[in-house]
């Protein structure tokens, strides 16, 4: 049974011997933090991305359903009139989607080039401009830039930049249009992509890759959700070769990938934790070892195996928790510092950092049980030490 | 007569070290009675040590009892053990032995704390009474390693007596302090035994030691004895020949003798060198005798 006193003169013992070997518990503890911080960080970042991810597609749920074909853009553009006669059907739009280039004399950028009517612009997509305007009806050679794209290539409102598909896309002569509108880049395009876009006209665009009268996708929306079935049902049967996904099989599939992904990098930060593991076990051996003399003395004045073991396990407790605390603040700003690498990945978004209580709280849980469990051997070896033995060892 | 503190009956302790076996305790039989001052002299190896620990609880014997204040120590679980030690026995140790990340006062304060019986207020009372009983209240802060040896030594007498035990067992208290410090020891452990009745059993081989015991009992392998034994030296006899070391001896020589003829093959020593060393070697073969 412990006493109070007992509790204090095992803390006592243990904060001196994190104090006078000073070196080595800051190593320790680093060791366990870094862990830690690992896990904090990528954990937070992959729920930031987590949560993006799924905004960013639920921003295109304004689609009900997308009907697409193998090919590029092999969609006839007549289906969309046809739809109109399948009941329950409330909107429909044609949309161009390829990958290509924009360039102005000052570089050129990446970009997913979106070619779709005014007023679909305003139904379908979730696009806020910065500077300029939305085209109009029958208006041609201008272009929407994402503000990323914009910076990039010093473009401004007004001047004129050639947008060109893809090598491997038949016409790739590229198309000059003036600048009319910048995007606001946390603006979504819907889910496809997580890159920057631009968006043009839709003759334009279908003039571009020279396949008028064809489209990539054909978004549609439904007058009541409960159709959904019915209606893939009606377009399957007008249109056997079509291919129809609905918007929350994208956000499943797309979190799925992005589960998979960051599961996968939060799983290898646990090699830190493993590390951190054999670093306290080792410290604890040490400490053992260095106390051999010490356990003999409290043996043969009267300490109980159980004491012995607590003052131990105590340390490696102390150590874990101030190892937990600083790992989770360094996850944090880890988190943060990973989230300004991200964009240099390719992935142009700023993801959101949510201070996740369970995700704070596995890290210290992670951290606690570590240094307990890679103590446990150590200081139960140390309650063994024979008496005798002990006052012998120098 | 006072009552018994510790009774010893037919206490033999054999250690196994591999296929040997040593005979540190031999039928030993012992009574130390509240208020002794009791010194068992002896030199090394002889027992002692052993005999200490298996008073102290540390150790439990081969054969025979051990009652220490009306207890029978040897059925009892190691934690039972482990509060007869804090409650009933002092300890104290040559090497003084006490912990360095406690402070002096704090060192005093352990045997108290381990006790369960004292708040630390209570404990820190008590341990400051009894280092100004030692004569160290200055010094109650330092630590082990700030302190001189005797300084370290009267710690471990003011922790010894923490819990009033009922025996303090002393090994070689003045083994390793100057004469000064174990002058101060030594009158110190007198006073408390004379003043206070504490009842002491210190082991070792100084006879400075036996002055102030109020019995002297001398240990000679593993056995007591009332009276000095004749000679200290009775234990070692010079061996007359060992087969061992000459053949020992005799390998050492063939291996020079075959450097020797590696260094004659590759003309490392000219003729007369090898004679000579060769002739050495005889000689040395002769002398074991053998002849090469």
């Amino acid at each position: 049974m412990l006493t109070k006193s007992m509790l204090k003169f095992a803390w006592l013992f243990s904060v001196r011997d994190i104090t006078l070997r000073k070196f080595r518990s800051l190593l320790t503890i680093l060791a366990i933090s870094i862990g830690v911080a690992s896990f904090v960080a990528l954990r937070l970042v992959s729920i930031g991305v987590h949560i993006k991810v799924t905004e960013e597609v639920n921003q295109l749920i304004n689609a009900d359903l997308i009907i697409y074909g193998e090919g590029i853009c092999d969609v006839p553009q007549f289906v969309e009139q046809l739809l109109a006669t399948i009941p329950h059907i409330k909107k429909t739009t044609s949309i161009v989607m390829i990958r290509g280039w924009i360039e102005s004399n000052r570089g050129k950028y990446f970009a997913n080039i979106i070619g779709c009517d005014p007023k679909s612009l305003k139904d379908f997509f979730n696009v806020s401009l910065i500077e300029g305007r939305m085209f109009r009806d029958g208006e041609n050679n201008v272009v929407i830039i994402h503000e990323d794209i914009a910076r990039s290539i010093r473009a401004t409102l007004g001047k004129n930049v050639i947008v060109k598909p893809h090598i491997m896309i038949k016409g790739s002569e590229g198309y000059t249009a003036e600048i009319i509108g910048v995007s606001e880049a946390s603006a979504s395009i819907g889910g496809f992509s997580f890159f920057t876009y631009c968006i043009i006209p839709l003759k334009d665009a279908q003039k571009l890759i020279g396949s008028e009268g064809y489209v990539t996708y054909i978004f549609v929306k439904v007058s009541n959700k409960k159709y959904t079935n019915s209606i893939k049902r009606d377009i399957k049967r007008l249109f056997p070769k079509a291919l129809i996904t609905e918007q929350k099989e994208i956000t499943k599939i797309i979190n799925r990938i992005v589960n998979t992904i960051t599961g996968l990098m939060v799983a290898l930060t646990l090699i830190g934790m493993v590390v951190a593991f054999f670093a306290v076990a080792n410290t604890i051996m040490m400490n053992v070892r260095e106390h051999v003399r010490d356990i003999g003395i409290l043996k043969a004045i009267g300490s109980r195996k159980s004491y012995i073991l607590f003052m131990f396990l105590l340390e490696a407790f102390l150590l874990s928790i101030v190892g937990g605390i600083i790992g989770i603040l360094l996850g944090i700003a880890g988190s943060y510092a990973l989230r300004e690498l991200l964009p240099q990945m390719g992935i142009s978004f700023i993801v959101p950092i949510v201070l996740d209580t369970y995700t704070l709280i596995i890290g210290f849980l992670l951290s606690v049980s570590v240094g307990l469990l890679a103590s446990l051997y150590p200081s139960w070896r140390a309650s063994l030490i024979s008496p005798i033995e002990a006052l012998k060892y120098e | 007569m006072s009552r018994i503190v510790v009774k010893l009956e037919n206490v033999s302790k054999i250690y196994r070290i591999r296929s040997y076996e040593v005979h540190a305790l031999k039928n030993v039989n012992l009574e130390v009675r509240k208020g002794e001052l009791l010194v068992i002299m002896g030199p090394s190896g002889s027992g002692k040590s052993t005999l200490l620990n298996i008073i102290g609880t540390l150790d439990k014997p081969t054969k025979g009892g051990v009652i220490l204040d009306g207890v029978n120590i040897m059925q009892l679980s190691e934690d039972e053990l482990a509060y007869i030690r804090c409650k009933k026995v002092g300890f104290v140790f040559q090497f003084f032995n006490l912990i360095n990340n406690f402070t002096a006062l704090e060192n005093v304060m352990l045997p108290l704390v381990l006790s369960g019986d004292y708040t630390v207020k209570e404990a820190k009372e008590k341990a400051l009474e009894l280092l100004r009983l030692v004569g160290l209240e200055k010094f109650i802060n330092n630590r082990p390693s700030q302190m001189s040896g005797g300084q370290q030594q009267r710690v471990a007498i003011a922790r010894a007596l923490a819990n009033d035990p009922s025996i303090v067992l002393m090994d070689e208290p003045t083994g390793n302090v100057d004469v000064e410090a174990a002058t101060k020891i030594l009158s110190l452990v007198n006073w408390l035994n004379k003043t206070y009745g504490h009842t002491f059993l210190i082991v070792t081989h100084n006879p400075d030691v036996a002055n102030i015991g109020t019995r002297v009992l001398y240990i000679r392998d593993g056995m007591l004895y009332e009276k000095p034994p004749k000679s200290a030296f009775s234990r070692i006899k010079l061996l007359e020949d060992n087969i061992e070391v000459r053949n020992a001896y005799l390998r050492i020589l063939i291996v020079e003798l075959n450097s020797l003829k590696r260094k004659i093959l590759l003309g490392k020593v000219d003729y007369e060198e090898a004679l000579d060393m060769l002739g050495r070697l005889e000689k040395k073969a002769r002398d074991l005798g053998v002849s090469i």
